[in-house]
């Protein structure tokens, strides 16, 4: 136990200036700076985006998976998780090539006439960031809820349809609330890791709207600002950590934990 | 009921069985495939490998270098190695902000490090590198004219670093939708009909100097926080056209290639022309009419070195003309180096591809900056910061 | 009754099977961009494809650098995972079980190596290895993914052995066996599913981990790391193809261990 707090104290950012004297400025100056607190609302939103998506497509899926799947689950599952064996950083830039105004989904999409001319949006805009998230956490997504449904026994939803209860009701009544402990760490770690990803935002998000995590980098990287960039970094984690004790809390009231 | 439970639990053993195992397999058939590729992983060696060639002076290694990218060619490598005895342990810096970051985090375990133009004083003011002798890297006299006693290297009159490539940022752009002389007006690029079709990169103090160029300020460094703000406002207008602010060139190379822009803007522009040009794309490049910035890298040694000799040995191998030569031209990088003399090593295809030729007009042109100065850095972050906040 | 339910069954089976069907291609569809454009003659995957060649599948296997990486990013990932499980067992036992004050901290805790922005956690790393002096290098990457690699497997472990019936472990001590033949005979194959998930994520997430090895790696290199200096060379198609094979091996052990599960099915149920 011991092993582990030491580990999660790894590492110590400093939050005073070079010439170590502490002061708050930094801390100030992220919710007075436009660059800091537009890119951390944006950062919000896209994490948001992807989380939500994520979620609704993999709880099927994960359904699926748990309960109709049978002898391929085990195949299925290892084929959830092998394309993580490809490097995310060249599946990212595979979505340039997807995303792009000559791109294969345009492409696809003006051969069958649903728009005439490309969509120059769809890559390095915040839109092509969320979707690379999403597709990115996906497997992260639907694993857990997966391991929660499988956990559910066969047993209950036959004793629900023994009851007279339609199959909507066993999903919204039983099924559902049973699932929620895998749906909230799904979309726990969805939305901190969405929100802390850097690679992907600067490969598919074009540079000109910046999300936090880009806004830390160019700190550190361009202004040589490391208690700046630190400050920032608290920041976040701090936020995220509080979200993630909030989320925690109402869980553990409703009885999950 | 009993039977089939058992069957999944040997079912998931087996399955973990194999997914413990077969990374370690595959780890196993690598190692054996792997013809002896040098201690890649790892860190420091720290001892000399002598080598059976009989080096020409004890030297010790192995040689720690921060660079940009290129500094890696293996012909290089190996060339330093089999002639000295010392390994070179290489690492991509990604920019000279990092650089000076990284640094800063470890002032002796870098020998040599490879700075741009106006940073080499930065680094000097920072107390991180030390001054060089001139006169012990006699190649640098082989250079084009410029490049010999090149002045942004030299600091209150003692020289902190060789140079060894150089290129011109301008634009680069798609000759089948734009014709010469549409590019010759830097304004260009800020018509509305290129709405997403211009593509740069991250690279602050190249972009505000190039637009205080193009408004007319021939000293960029010293505009004064008026014109500062002047330039960031046009360049937020520009922001509707451009495709992307990217991290790297490569991706300005890619958006050319795939239709996403029309024009690439900076970044290294004679370089990529070359490399796409090779490639087979139709673009050219265009030095507007208001001017452009030519970048020049060097080699500094940094003050904390713990191989002195082995990095002045390294110095003098990299001004050399047959060195430069690989890193001018091989498989990966087709870049403009400062020695000419490289003829001597390249083709005539490769040489005249390079365009060293006219890369010599550039030096005559008054509206090309040559010898850049530095600008107030935290100024121009900060101006910077406003243009990609708006 | 039966009969009533069958049809709206398969209705739904059939959709939610053609739902799953089309989520995997989703997840599939830039691999498919990978393999296709490693075969492209372009430089730059780009439309259209000019011809189709193998020599990027040449210089791949030529190249030493990307061998010696893919073994470092192997070796790493491995221990990774084996020190996440073992660590993360033993921490998400004493969450599960004992009560004590604070715990809803302690969980905090361990969810932090998650959330912090990995490029904040590389320089961290970077900065921390540097004063302790631990050397750069294929160790100091495996502790450093090895921490976020705990967070995961505890928290897994965690959820997994919270509803585990301790009663089960009361049996076996009342049955005689001491706490280790407990652990090791009762205990791990019963949380086995859990382990390997936990095994998976954390090698996973080392094997593909960018930012923080490329802080932390000193001279050495990782894949990702290859990957990321090749891409920006402009050489992508190298990378395409040896990323086509890692995925092709990958795909073939999985087969390999689904047909050696099959078989010991069949043998065990008859």
């Amino acid at each position: 136990m011991g092993i582990l707090l030491v580990y999660s104290f790894w590492h110590v950012t400093p939050s005073f200036a070079i010439e170590h004297t502490f002061n708050l400025n930094n801390y100030t100056a992220i919710f007075t700076e436009p660059l800091a607190y537009k890119s951390f609302l944006l950062s919000l939103r896209v994490a948001l985006f992807s989380t939500v998506g994520a979620i609704l497509i993999a709880y099927p899926f994960a359904y699926f998976l748990a309960k109709r799947a049978g002898r391929l689950q085990l195949i299925l599952v290892v084929a959830v998780a092998v394309p993580f064996l490809t490097s995310y950083i060249l599946r990212a830039y595979a979505w340039r090539t997807l995303l792009g105004e000559n791109g294969i989904i345009n492409g696809a999409l003006q051969a069958i006439h649903v728009i005439d001319r490309p969509i120059q949006a769809l890559l390095y805009s915040p839109l092509a960031t969320g979707i690379g998230l999403l597709y990115l956490f996906l497997p992260i997504t639907i694993l857990p809820i997966y391991a929660t449904l499988e956990r559910i026994p066969d047993s209950y939803l036959e004793a629900s349809s023994n009851l007279g209860a339609t199959p909507a009701r066993t999903f919204r009544e039983v099924i559902l609330p049973l699932s929620m402990p895998g749906v909230l760490v799904a979309a726990v770690f969805t939305f901190v890791f969405s929100i802390g990803e850097y690679i992907v935002p600067s490969l598919l998000g074009g540079g000109k709207q910046l999300l936090f995590s880009e806004t830390i980098v160019l700190r550190v990287n361009s202004d040589l600002d490391w208690p700046g960039g630190a400050a920032m970094s608290i920041v976040l984690i701090a936020m995220t950590l509080a979200l993630v004790a909030l989320v925690g809390k109402r869980a553990r009231k409703a009885g999950f934990f | 009921m009993a039977g089939r439970v058992w069957t999944r639990r040997e079912l998931i053993r087996r399955g973990a069985l194999l997914a413990g195992l077969s990374p370690l397999a595959l780890a196993a058939a690598c190692s054996s495939d792997n013809n002896n590729g040098g201690g890649g992983s790892g860190g420091n060696t720290g001892t000399s490998t002598g080598g059976s060639s009989g080096p020409q002076e004890e030297l010790t290694g192995p040689l720690n270098v921060l660079a940009w990218d290129g500094y890696d060619n293996p012909d290089v490598l190996a060339g330093f190695k089999e002639r000295y005895g010392v390994d070179i342990n290489y690492k991509y810096h990604g920019g000279d902000p990092k650089l000076v970051s990284l640094l800063q985090q470890d002032p002796t375990g870098w020998d040599v490090v490879n700075p741009d133009n106006d940073w080499v004083s930065r680094l000097v003011d920072l107390d991180l590198i030390q001054s060089i002798d001139l006169a012990d890297y006699p190649h640098v006299q082989e250079n084009f004219e410029p490049f010999r006693n090149f002045e942004p290297f030299t600091v209150n009159g003692s020289a902190y670093a060789v140079p060894t490539r150089f290129g011109i940022n301008g634009f680069i752009y798609n000759k089948d939708d734009i014709t010469a002389d549409q590019a010759a007006d830097a304004f260009f690029i800020w018509d509305p009909s290129y709405a997403g079709k211009v593509s740069m990169v991250d690279w602050f103090d190249l972009y505000i100097a190039l637009v205080g160029l193009y408004m007319g300020n021939t000293t960029p460094e010293a505009m004064s926080q008026d014109q500062l703000d002047q330039v960031i406002d046009k360049l937020i207008e520009l922001k509707p056209n451009i495709t992307a602010i990217h991290t790297d060139r490569s991706d300005i190379e890619a958006d050319l290639t795939n239709g996403e822009s029309t024009v690439g803007w900076g970044g290294g522009t004679s370089d990529m022309a070359t490399a796409l040009k090779v490639d087979q794309q139709p673009v050219e490049v265009s030095i507007p009419n208001q001017g452009a910035l030519i970048w020049t890298e060097g080699l500094c040694i940094t003050k904390g070195t713990q191989h002195l000799a082995t990095a002045k040995a390294y110095l003098d191998y990299m001004t050399e003309a047959q060195t430069l030569a690989h890193m001018a031209w091989n498989d990966t990088l087709q870049i403009q180096v400062v020695n000419p003399k490289v003829e001597d090593y390249l083709t005539p295809d490769q040489y005249s591809a390079l365009g060293l030729e006219e890369a010599t007009q550039w030096f005559d042109n008054p509206n090309v900056i040559l010898q850049r100065q530095a600008p107030d850095i935290d100024a121009w972050g900060k101006a910077w910061e406003r243009f990609k906040s708006a | 009754m039966a009969a009533v339910m069958r049809p709206r069954r398969r209705w739904g089976d059939l959709a939610l099977r053609g739902y799953a069907v089309v989520v995997l291609l989703f997840l599939y569809l830039p691999i498919v961009v990978i393999v296709l454009f490693s075969f492209s003659s372009n430089r730059i995957p780009s439309l259209p494809i000019q011809a189709l060649t193998m020599d990027w599948y040449r210089m791949a296997w030529a190249d030493s650098l990307v061998w010696q990486s893919l073994r470092s990013s192997l070796l790493i990932a491995t221990g990774v995972g084996l020190i996440s499980c073992v660590v993360g067992l033993l921490a998400a036992k004493e969450l599960a079980w004992r009560e004590f004050p604070g715990k809803g901290l302690v969980l905090l805790i361990v969810l932090i190596p998650l959330i912090v922005p990995l490029l904040v956690f590389g320089l961290a790393s970077y900065l921390l290895y540097h004063t302790i002096h631990i050397p750069q290098g294929t160790l100091a990457v495996t502790i450093a993914h090895s921490v976020f690699g705990i967070s995961f497997a505890t928290l897994i472990l965690y959820s997994r052995l919270l509803d585990f019936r301790k009663s089960l472990l009361e049996a076996s001590a009342s049955l005689g066996a001491g706490p280790v033949r407990t652990f090791f005979e009762v205990l791990v194959p019963l949380v086995m599913p859990g382990l390997i998930a936990a095994f998976l994520l954390a090698f996973l997430s080392s094997f593909d981990e960018f930012i923080v090895a490329f802080f932390v790696i000193g001279f050495g290199r990782t894949l990702p790391v290859t990957i990321w200096s090749q891409l920006r060379n402009g050489i992508s198609p190298e990378i395409n193809a040896i990323a086509t094979q890692v995925l092709l091996i990958s795909i073939t052990l999985g087969i390999v261990a689904q047909v050696l599960i099959g078989r010991s099915a069949r043998r065990g149920r008859s």
